[in-house]
């Protein structure tokens, strides 16, 4: 796998970001960068923060400080010509989600839908593609994550790997330009992650854009261009999978990789 | 007895249709305002909030007066029928909120997080993932609301709609024969609505034991 | 000059204030006699509902039949039931006792119900114990679980108490002087329609939101141990 370009451009900067809840600090001045085509990798503890960093990017959660910048735009709100911060209606906000796709740790898929529908609705009511398109584009879809013939089964009626491939196909249905994974296997046996994860290498062949949290190391480092370590909050080490796996400089990175017998995919 | 028979059927019919058409109309608005309690602007919750409170805390037949007396007061004159529907209408609508409400509420917060990170406005979401969803949960209390209604409407009896309490009592003024009356409305009354509770709880089962107890 | 109304929001407020006295005598009228077919409802309920738990099987059903009658049809018929029949088996009574008898068996058909529910809510193991000890059924119920149960029951009859309030309303129909009639004979002698209306509603809010309030503070601060126990909302 080639390593991240880096005379891409910036697709997304996150910077100095905050967010409590309650009494608990869940990120503490997180600051990161995606390039174009790059795959970062975060990894981290469970309550490190990982997660609530990738839902503070499509303001599933708000933060309560910090700056997300995606492709030339401010996420969640903007600033006016005299520098105060406008924070974006519903409406807006749903727009700027549409180039974000999100795969979550549980599927979520729509229950009372079929796997076709599932991956189709988006494009016919939010892009207005006609509903003929964006079911012949599901189809294709599906195929792309190796679910031909399961187009017109019920979530309940397909395998958790199989939902979370559906998942997948739902959230590229999108165009989006960037690719979110939240632990998408942790809720998986070994037999359906490796499903799983194989559908993620391929998309990751294919330069998508992708920021994934997982706990799957081997597959870190085999498709990562940039690993990120979370502790408490905090972004303690970013670098390439070399630096991170090979040679940790954090001392918190170091104690978290020796809890790990790291092996390929 | 086989006189009374017929006119108390088509009084029961009377009470049937009334019943269905406030239970119907209702859906509509209590769907609306169901749904604006949920994601609609919080300006409006203390107003459907107050309007459940006075529906709730106000007995049917003061409801009923008022729609009677209230209505021409205004300067709308109506059918006795029409008034009844209304007055019904008024007294489920402020029930359905609370069916509706509920049910919305109980689909799972993950289906809105997918929704929202598709990039589905709050309404899109509510229209094409929360409510189909939704709309099945509101089955069984919605049977169980009409079979409530068709209790409910004969105290329009009081206004003087001609419905099946209204009818066994005017049989009663006119031929005395008050057991034989009592006893086949009575009989009527609890066979219809028995019915109707049998019908929302074989909904309720049908529906929340549809695959291996998964309410969907 | 005294007679002139004192308007505000287009309503006579002198008017609304001159009423008061007697809308409140008849609210007391409307809680009394509400509060007495509850007491009445409970005597009743007490004996049913434990037979209803313990007592033989074709008693069981016996009492099932009853409750699921009262609860099956309409209050009004219960007033017509009781307002006809009584007098058909020779007993005459005025409109305010056939208003708490009719009333006292719409609440007995919720409070069999309470008071069954809330001695199933009793550990089983409790009657076994009475039981093993040489207690009879009698005996375990009445000194075992009905104690336990009783306090569970408080929030269940607060709100049969509002129930039975709202189906008060009906008395109108039998003149009785409770608060819908009073309004209705108001309104008929003075026409004034939306002062009399407002007024006579927000008494009843007054004290079915005041009730309500209290069963839910029973339910949350005073039950939050045990399992709540409800009571349909009626009409």
């Amino acid at each position: 796998m080639d390593g991240g370009n880096s005379s891409e451009p910036v697709l997304l900067r996150i910077e100095h970001l905050h967010k409590r809840f309650g009494t608990t600090a869940a990120l503490v001045d997180a600051s990161l960068t995606v390039r174009r085509g790059e795959r970062v990798v975060l990894i981290g503890s469970s309550g490190s923060g990982k997660s609530t960093l990738l839902r503070c990017i499509n303001h599933l959660e708000v933060p309560d400080q910090g700056s997300i910048w995606l492709d030339g735009e401010f996420m969640g709100g903007r600033f006016a010509a005299d520098g105060r911060w406008i924070q974006a209606s519903s409406g807006e906000l749903a727009r700027q989600r549409r180039h974000i796709g999100m795969v979550f740790q549980s599927f979520n898929l729509f229950a009372h839908l079929s796997a076709l529908d599932n991956v189709a609705l988006g494009p016919q009511w939010i892009l207005k593609r006609p509903k003929a398109l964006a079911r012949a584009q599901a189809r294709q879809l599906l195929a792309k994550v190796h679910l031909a013939g399961h187009e017109h089964k019920l979530p309940a009626q397909l395998s958790g790997g199989q939902q979370q491939r559906v998942a997948i196909a739902r959230a590229l249905a999108m165009g989006p330009k960037l690719m979110l994974f939240d632990e998408p296997t942790s809720a998986l046996d070994p037999r359906l992650t490796r499903e799983v994860l194989e559908v993620m290498l391929e998309l990751a062949r294919e330069q998508t854009t992708m920021l994934v949290v997982t706990h799957e190391l081997g597959f870190a480092r085999q498709v990562a261009d940039t690993v990120g370590f979370l502790e408490e909050g905090r972004i303690v080490e970013v670098g390439t999978p070399e630096q991170i796996f090979d040679r940790p400089q954090h001392p918190s990175t170091q104690a978290f990789l020796n809890c790990f017998s790291p092996g390929g995919l | 007895m086989g006189e009374i028979l017929p006119r108390l059927l088509r009084a029961l019919a009377t009470t049937i249709q009334i019943s269905v058409l406030a239970l119907l109309l209702g859906t509509v608005f209590g769907l609306l305002l169901g749904i604006a309690r949920v994601i609609g602007p919080r300006l409006f919750y203390p107003v459907i909030d107050g309007y459940i409170f006075v529906v709730r805390s106000t007995p049917f037949a003061l409801q009923v007066y008022a729609a009677f007396f209230l209505l021409p007061r205004a300067g709308i004159d109506l059918p006795l029928f029409v008034v009844g529907v209304l007055a019904l209408l008024f007294n489920s609508v402020g029930y359905q909120i609370e069916i509706v409400r509920p049910a919305l509420e109980s689909v799972d917060k993950e289906q809105r997080e997918a929704a929202d990170s598709l990039g589905m406005t709050r309404w899109l979401a509510m229209w094409l993932v929360i409510l189909p969803q939704a709309a099945r949960r509101m089955v069984p209390p919605l049977t169980n609301e009409l079979a409530n209604l068709v209790k409910a409407s004969s105290v329009l009896s009081v206004i003087a709609v001609y419905e099946l309490t209204r009818a066994g009592h005017a049989i009663i003024a006119s031929s005395y024969k008050f057991a034989e009356v009592l006893i086949l409305v009575a009989a009527l009354y609890f066979v219809t609505i028995q019915l109707l509770s049998w019908g929302a709880a074989y909904l309720e089962r049908r529906i929340f034991t549809y695959r291996s107890g998964q309410p969907i | 000059m005294e007679d002139a109304p004192l308007l505000f929001a287009g309503l006579d407020v002198r008017f609304m204030v001159e009423i008061f006295p007697r809308m409140v005598q008849a609210l007391l009228v409307t809680v009394q006699i509400s509060a007495l077919a509850l007491l009445l409802g409970i005597v009743l309920g007490i004996p049913l509902g434990g037979l209803r738990v313990i007592g033989p099987r074709p008693l069981q059903l016996l009492i099932q039949g009853l409750v699921s009658y009262i609860r099956g049809t309409p209050q009004i018929l219960h007033f017509l039931v009781v307002y006809f029949a009584l007098p058909g088996v020779g007993i005459l009574l005025d409109e305010y006792w056939t208003g708490v008898v009719a009333l006292t068996v719409i609440a007995v058909g919720y409070e069999v119900e309470i008071v069954r529910a809330a001695i199933e809510s009793v550990h089983k193991g409790q009657r076994e114990a009475a039981l093993a000890q040489g207690m009879t059924e009698p005996m375990a119920f009445w000194l075992i679980l009905l104690p336990q149960a009783t306090r569970r029951m408080l929030p269940a009859l607060t709100n049969e108490l509002i129930n039975v309030i709202k189906a008060s309303a009906l008395l109108s129909v039998i003149a009785v002087n409770e608060l819908t009639k009073v309004g209705n004979a108001i309104i008929y002698n003075t026409f004034y329609f939306v002062e009399v209306l407002l007024e006579v509603a927000v008494l009843y809010m007054l004290v079915i939101g005041a009730l309500s309030w209290l069963s839910k503070y029973l339910e949350n601060k005073v039950f939050s141990f045990g399992a709540a126990l409800s009571t349909p909302e009626t009409r």
